[in-house]
């Protein structure tokens, strides 16, 4: 028979892999090729892209860390409810906690990145060069809004390293902290 | 080619609090207790302090 408790966590974690494959891929084509490529490109052309596949990909980029970071919460503390019930657990002396808890607030403040700086701003680029369309000109923040978004996609880039060093170190690294 | 300089300040900033969270961990099992996670918490909240000043 299969216990009930492990498909829940298998779900969970499911979701969790999915949701973050999607989310830290999109990062990585951020970082890694459009950034490069749209330097390339004249105004017109990025005029073009952006209201088409730079909307289009900040979708699913946006709302794939909504679904990671939350399906992360919940299977966080589901593990502590569940863990509890059989005696009392100290977070700071139990290397799964410390290793997730550390992976999870640095997921989370990419999280932050996401909706409070990146989407932010990249919104207001999308908005302003949908009005650029209709003969509205580009208004002189657009430059400030770029830079913004960009610093934190770099800081996402960055964190991610981190973020997969300790989330994979949870379950696959021996560290006895004693207590 | 030279790093812009977003990515450098994105990479410092990512640094930081990377050295923070290593700091805070070594904190946590020294004391037993998970109160120095705060410290990377603070450093991430300044920068949404200071994001919103780049120009």
């Amino acid at each position: 028979m299969v216990d009930a408790t492990e498909v829940y966590f298998l779900g969970l974690r499911w979701t969790h892999f999915f949701a973050g494959i999607m989310w830290i891929g999109l990062l990585y084509y951020f970082n890694f090729v459009q950034v490069p490529t749209f330097k390339e490109l004249d105004g017109p052309t990025k005029n073009i892209l952006i209201p088409k596949l730079v909307k289009r990909v900040l979708l699913w980029f946006r709302w794939s860390a909504v679904v990671t970071v939350l399906a992360g919460w919940v299977y966080f503390f589901s593990r502590l409810v569940v863990d509890s019930a059989a005696g009392p657990v100290d977070l700071s002396r139990t290397w799964w906690y410390v290793s997730i808890l550390t992976g999870g607030l640095i997921g989370t403040f990419m999280l932050l990145n996401v909706w409070g700086v990146i989407w932010r701003n990249q919104k207001r680029v999308i908005h302003a060069t949908e009005e650029l369309a209709r003969g509205t000109p580009a208004p002189p923040e657009m430059g400030k809004w770029g830079k913004q978004a960009l610093v934190a996609s770099r800081m996402n880039l960055a964190l991610s390293l981190p973020l997969l060093v300790f989330m994979g170190a949870a379950s696959h690294l021996t560290v006895a902290l004693g207590g | 080619m030279p790093w812009a300089v977003e990515t450098k300040m994105g990479f410092a900033w990512g640094i930081v609090i990377t050295i923070l969270f290593l700091l805070s961990i070594w904190a946590m099992v020294v004391l037993g207790n998970i109160a120095p996670i705060a410290l990377p918490i603070v450093a991430y909240f300044a920068f949404l302090g200071w994001i919103n000043r780049v120009k």
